[in-house]
């Protein structure tokens, strides 16, 4: 059996993805080192094109502001809402899926139906809905992309507790008189991890799109520059001045394109067998 | 289970949802902060006392929880969402003048991302299978990850800089061009026009997401012994993809597209909102900017109901398809 | 006659795709079948036994390619045939039957609809014609009601059915040759001998030959004219059948026969008289609630079983798939809640323990699993695997990890094992893992469910000498749960039948063999593969 990193780097996406992704997460550490004044600082005249004065290599918007700047500062908002809403959601979700698959009988009944309800409601919708009426803020945002994404992740850790609970080595543990809680959490939800990392990596993307178009929408937090108000600012200007929304998007794209590369990279190394039967 | 019984109960099942997302509604309201009542009012209406003091009567404010949201729930199945102060009409006529848009750019993104996703995944999957012409398989499978990776809004917002600022070939705002006062056929045909970007944008993301899956599913099929078996029987390659491996592909393909459709839906907003359709998306939008939460949490109402009778409609087409079901429990 | 044999194999090589442990699935091979003729080819798990049949359809799996010589069929190579010659020798002159009858049917086609599609292919039998032959041919092949069942889908078929339908779709175009893979592995012991008649039937009334692809020699004693035995991608001996049962020319050969239990009952050393546990009409009844609008279906997966082991006995509980031998085997260590009876253990009832105080019980009634595969836990080292039973009941960790050294010594896999992970074992290795985990809580009794079901028959005799060693020594009561009667012959004291939930015979193991009772008794020993076997080699 092949170490975890040499299945990785078979996949040469998998490598381009995760190159991409460092150095996005090095522009979000550093963004206030590389670009010391605000993002919504007017710095310059206003919709100059790329490389027409030094120092705006992106050129500047409609007020003056640095491009550039902006897409650095965004690459914090879009990690953040990105990382802790998909922390959150797979922390709701394992609970919900793990308690519904081992307790079945009622338990999973009624957690299951709650969990088709979240599914049933349009996500976007309800992230909407939640952001408004608890007025548009980074928590608020988490909190929605939270709550609108982790049923994927409890019906996925239900199928596979569910799985699991009949293999022998768990009734094995049943039968030596292993405690319940020992069982759930040292027999079964470690042979569960692998697809939920997965699933979890490629849910940094799709939150990261939430966000962007929750921002795009004038619900983002009003305090951090991101991408998707970017878009929805320059929206206004878009037979004049194009690469105002064209340069905020490919941010996204690539963004959003390195963690999907890194995550199917990652699916191949974690279920090695999965891959051999596919070819 | 009869079909009859199958309906009925599918029928109250859903009568349950959209009631329970009516007493999330509700819940949502007194949670924001903020008195509810002029939560509801948003931002216009709370400065008009007598509004609010309406609201207060009308919601039944003063009265304990419960019975509020017995009210509530009351208004609700009676399809009363409210009054819309900014646009001075009830919230469910502004949302039945919007509906039939967004049915028309649902349906059309739907069928054209399924037909067009399952079309290009079984080519992906076919061409491994026949093991010819292999390079379409990374090639498709690249071009529909980019598309999945694309924000939607953004796909929207470059397709009208290319095929309407630059290239002009397609209108780029609304359904369609009201002042030519076309009728009959001619008005079809500009409603089809207006239609096709927004179509197009809402497609891409969900066609990509259907040709992976078919391609996955597709894959994983032939793998299967029942495919060999057919082989053994000295069927042609072609009739095994198509009889064999495509067919039995299909099944959850139907059931991931029911999943989807809720994600077609709050990407409707979206599409709305660029293109100024003027669908209960766009109307979400408004009611956003003018705060206007009646109208805000009677769209999402509304959407939800849809996605459900949409659902409705797979689960019977499951049905069909799936002879498992259709003729019932395993008999020896 | 034409003379030509049907199959002619020369100095055949397949290649196994690079990286893997060796380089060929089977190194020059070469094997011939006469008109009419049954060729059995045996073999272990790896032994590349079914890579000829494939071959000979030229239906190799993927990665697998024909490096060197020949596979020919009525002196046809298959290796240079053009995909459309191909088309036409598959179903109409060569057709094959597949080891696993659940999958090996379309779950979305009609059965009519899938014979069908054979005709269609080879333009036969049009329209009503087609509907015809296949009911003929349903008829043939003994499936009941084969009006009904030509409209049926293959999940309102049972396994046999199935297989069945899949033999009855080979036979549809009279084919020259039927390549068997494995068709009744899947099956339960009493509908196996009905297929193998049915093989038998076919040579006999249509002169096809048949190429056998087995693992069991008991099948092969009952089917064979001629035996060809693989060993490891290469065909080591090959000869008629009475000469290779009788007088095996291979040590390989000689060892595998020899591992085959035989069916004379063993004599046992005589078990303690103390009762240790006693089940007392228990019963459990699966099903019930399905919805609202569903109609409720219930089925006594257990009846009012009742029976007693005694300290050093071993209890065989003996039943085809779904006769409730499983479900009675975990009820005992409660994996499965009795619906009502009562389980005894040295005349105190379980059943009325709570479930807190019933866990330290737990130490005393430990289980065997059959799937070496998934009964440990893929994640964790042997040592923790060993030692979390022994900590949860509260051992300390010293005396827990030098006790897991000592079973590991017992067991034959030495204490550098405790520091390696599951997936580093063979199918038996594991097995003995999995014994000596149920060891380290020092029990009284053990269930051991079908524990050498998935193990190969040389790996089997080991497992099961292991087994029969540490019940004498630890003097266990031993509830032994098997489907296979040769197993229980050598292992019990006493066997209980089962049958649909039900004891129907209850015993002495010598006495229930030598003159059984019930009417499923002797069923289950006639369908006993291979007794001709024992007769040769007695």
């Amino acid at each position: 059996m092949k170490s975890f990193w040499q299945r990785y780097a078979r996949n040469v996406g998998g490598l381009i993805g995760l190159g991409i992704l460092g150095s996005i997460v090095v522009i979000a550490l550093f963004a206030s080192i590389l670009f010391p004044v605000s993002p919504w600082q007017m710095q310059g005249a206003p919709l100059l094109y790329p490389f027409e004065e030094p120092g705006f290599p992106l050129g500047t918007d409609m007020l003056g502001r640095d491009i550039a700047a902006g897409l650095a500062y965004g690459t914090r908002v879009s990690l953040f809402v990105g990382v802790v809403s998909t922390a959150f959601a797979v922390l709701l979700g394992i609970g919900v899926g793990a308690c519904a698959g081992y307790f079945g009988g009622w338990i999973d009944d009624a957690l299951m139906r709650v969990t088709e309800f979240f599914q049933t409601i349009p996500q976007l919708a309800m992230a909407i809905v939640l952001v408004a009426i608890f007025t548009p803020s980074l928590p608020s945002i988490v909190l929605a992309i939270a709550l609108v994404s982790w049923p994927p992740v409890a019906r996925l850790v239900r199928a596979e507790v569910l799985s699991l609970r009949e293999r022998e080595f768990v009734e094995a543990a049943i039968v030596l008189g292993r405690p319940t809680h020992k069982i759930l959490l040292d027999e079964i939800l470690p042979n569960a991890m692998p697809p939920v990392i997965v699933t979890a990596s490629l849910m940094v993307a799709t939150a990261i799109l939430t966000e962007a178009a929750l921002s795009f929408l004038g619900l983002g937090d009003k305090n951090f520059m991101s991408w998707g108000f970017m878009i929805g600012a320059a929206r206004t200007m878009l037979r004049e001045a194009p690469l105002l929304t064209v340069f905020p998007g490919m941010a996204i794209l690539i963004t959003v394109l390195a963690i999907n590369l890194a995550g199917e990279a990652l699916n191949d190394a974690l279920n090695p067998r999965l891959r051999e039967r596919g070819q | 289970m009869p079909f009859a019984g199958f309906i009925a109960s599918r029928l109250f099942k859903a009568l349950c949802v959209i009631l329970a997302i009516a007493a999330l509604n509700f819940v949502l309201i007194r949670l924001a902060p903020g008195d509810p009542a002029s939560v509801l009012a948003g931002e216009a209406g709370a400065t008009d006392p007598n509004f609010v003091l309406e609201l207060r009567k009308q919601f039944g404010l003063d009265d304990p929880l419960w019975k509020q949201l017995g009210l509530y729930l009351w208004k609700v199945l009676h399809l009363d969402f409210g009054y819309s102060y900014r646009n001075h009409v009830p919230v469910l006529q502004l949302i039945a003048e919007r509906l039939p848009a967004t049915l028309l750019l649902m349906v059309s993104s739907f069928i054209v991302s399924l037909s067009l996703g399952v079309l290009f995944g079984a080519l992906a999957a076919g061409v491994s299978f026949f093991n010819r012409a292999r390079w379409l398989d990374p090639l498709i499978m690249t071009v529909a990850l980019i598309f999945y990776a694309t924000p939607l809004f953004w796909l929207a917002l470059m397709m009208v800089i290319v095929f309407s600022v630059q290239l002009d070939w397609l209108p780029a705002f609304g359904m369609e061009n009201i002042s030519a006062r076309y009728t009959g056929w001619d008005r079809v045909r500009d409603i089809g026009e207006h239609l096709i970007l927004p179509t197009l944008a809402l497609s891409f993301f969900f066609m990509s997401v259907y040709v992976r899956l078919t391609r996955a599913t597709m894959m994983e099929t032939m793998l299967q012994d029942h495919v060999r078996t057919a082989f053994a029987k000295g069927v042609t390659p072609w009739r095994v993809l198509r009889r064999h491996v495509l067919r039995n592909a299909l099944l959850p393909i139907v059931t991931f597209a029911g999943l989807q459709l809720g994600q077609i839906a709050g990407g409707a907003v979206l599409i709305e909102t660029v293109f100024a359709w003027p669908g209960i998306g766009r109307l979400m939008f408004d009611a956003l900017l003018q705060r206007d939460y009646q109208l805000l949490l009677g769209v999402f109402l509304v959407t939800s109901a849809t996605v459900i009778f949409f659902n409705i409609i797979t689960d019977i087409a499951y049905r069909f398809v799936d002879p498992r079901i259709r003729v019932g429990g395993g008999a020896k | 006659m034409n003379d030509t044999p049907i199959v002619s194999i020369q100095n055949l090589s397949v290649a196994l795709p690079k990286g893997g442990d060796r380089p060929y699935a089977i190194e020059n091979v070469s094997m011939t079948i006469a008109r009419g003729e049954i060729l059995c080819v045996v073999g272990e798990s790896g032994s590349g036994k079914s890579v000829a049949a494939s071959t000979l359809m030229g239906l190799l799996p993927r990665g697998l390619k024909i490096a060197s010589g020949e596979a020919c069929v009525a002196g046809e190579n298959v290796a240079t045939m053009t995909p459309e010659r191909l088309r036409a020798l598959r179903g109409r002159e060569v057709a094959m039957i597949f080891q696993e009858p659940l999958s090996a049917l379309n779950p979305l086609m009609r059965i009519g609809a899938q014979i069908v599609e054979l005709f269609e292919a080879h333009k036969a039998y049009p329209g009503e014609a087609g509907r015809r032959r296949i009911l003929e041919l349903f008829h043939y092949v003994g499936l009941p009601d084969p009006e009904r069942l030509i409209d049926s889908y293959p999940f309102q078929l049972s396994g046999g059915q199935r297989q069945r339908v899949v033999i009855a779709m080979a036979l549809a175009l009279e084919p020259k040759l039927i390549l068997a893979d494995e068709p009744t592995t899947a099956l339960d012991v009493t509908t196996q001998a009905q297929v193998l008649d049915l093989l038998r039937k076919i040579r006999r009334e249509h002169g096809t030959s048949i190429l056998f692809v087995t693992h069991d020699f008991g099948v092969v004693a009952d089917l064979a004219d001629r035996v060809v035995v693989m060993e490891k991608g290469r065909l080591i001996e090959e000869g008629s059948v009475d000469q290779v049962l009788t007088a095996p020319r291979e040590p390989y050969t000689k060892k595998l026969i020899a591992a085959v239990p035989r069916l004379k009952p063993a004599h046992l050393p005589p078990p303690g008289e103390e009762i240790v546990l006693s089940l007392q009409h228990v019963t459990k009844t699966y099903g019930g609630s399905s919805g609202w609008f569903g109609k409720a279906r219930t089925v006594k997966a257990v009846d009012n079983v009742n029976f007693t082991v005694r300290r050093g006995e071993t209890l065989g509980i003996i039943g085809e798939s779904g006769s409730g031998k499983s479900t009675t085997g975990r009820i005992i260590v409660r994996l499965v809640e009795p619906d009502q009876g009562e389980i005894l253990f040295h005349g105190q009832d379980m059943m009325q323990l709570p479930r807190e105080t019933f866990r330290a019980k737990r130490k005393a009634l430990q289980m065997i699993f059959q799937d070496p595969l998934s009964s440990l836990n893929p994640r964790k080292r042997i040592r923790t695997i060993l030692t979390d039973g022994p900590l949860a009941h509260g051992m300390d960790r010293a005396t827990a990890e030098a006790r897991a050294a000592d079973l590991m010594r017992y067991v034959g896999l030495g204490e550098a094992a405790l520091d390696r992970f599951p997936h580093e074992f063979s199918g038996g290795q594991r097995q003995r893992i999995g014994i000596a985990r149920a060891l380290m809580l020092d029990p009284e009794v053990i269930v051991a469910d079908e524990p050498v079901s998935a193990l190969d028959v040389s790996v089997q005799a080991q497992v099961l000498d292991l087994l029969n060693e540490l019940q004498r020594r630890m003097n266990l009561a031993l509830v032994f749960i098997t489907h296979d009667l040769r197993v229980a012959a050598q292992l019990c004291h006493r066997v209980a039948v089962m049958h649909r939930g039900q004891i129907v015979e209850y015993g002495e193991t010598a006495a229930i063999f030598a003159d059984p009772q019930h009417p499923y008794t002797r069923q289950l020993l006639a369908a006993i593969p291979g007794r001709h076997l024992d007769e040769i080699s007695a």
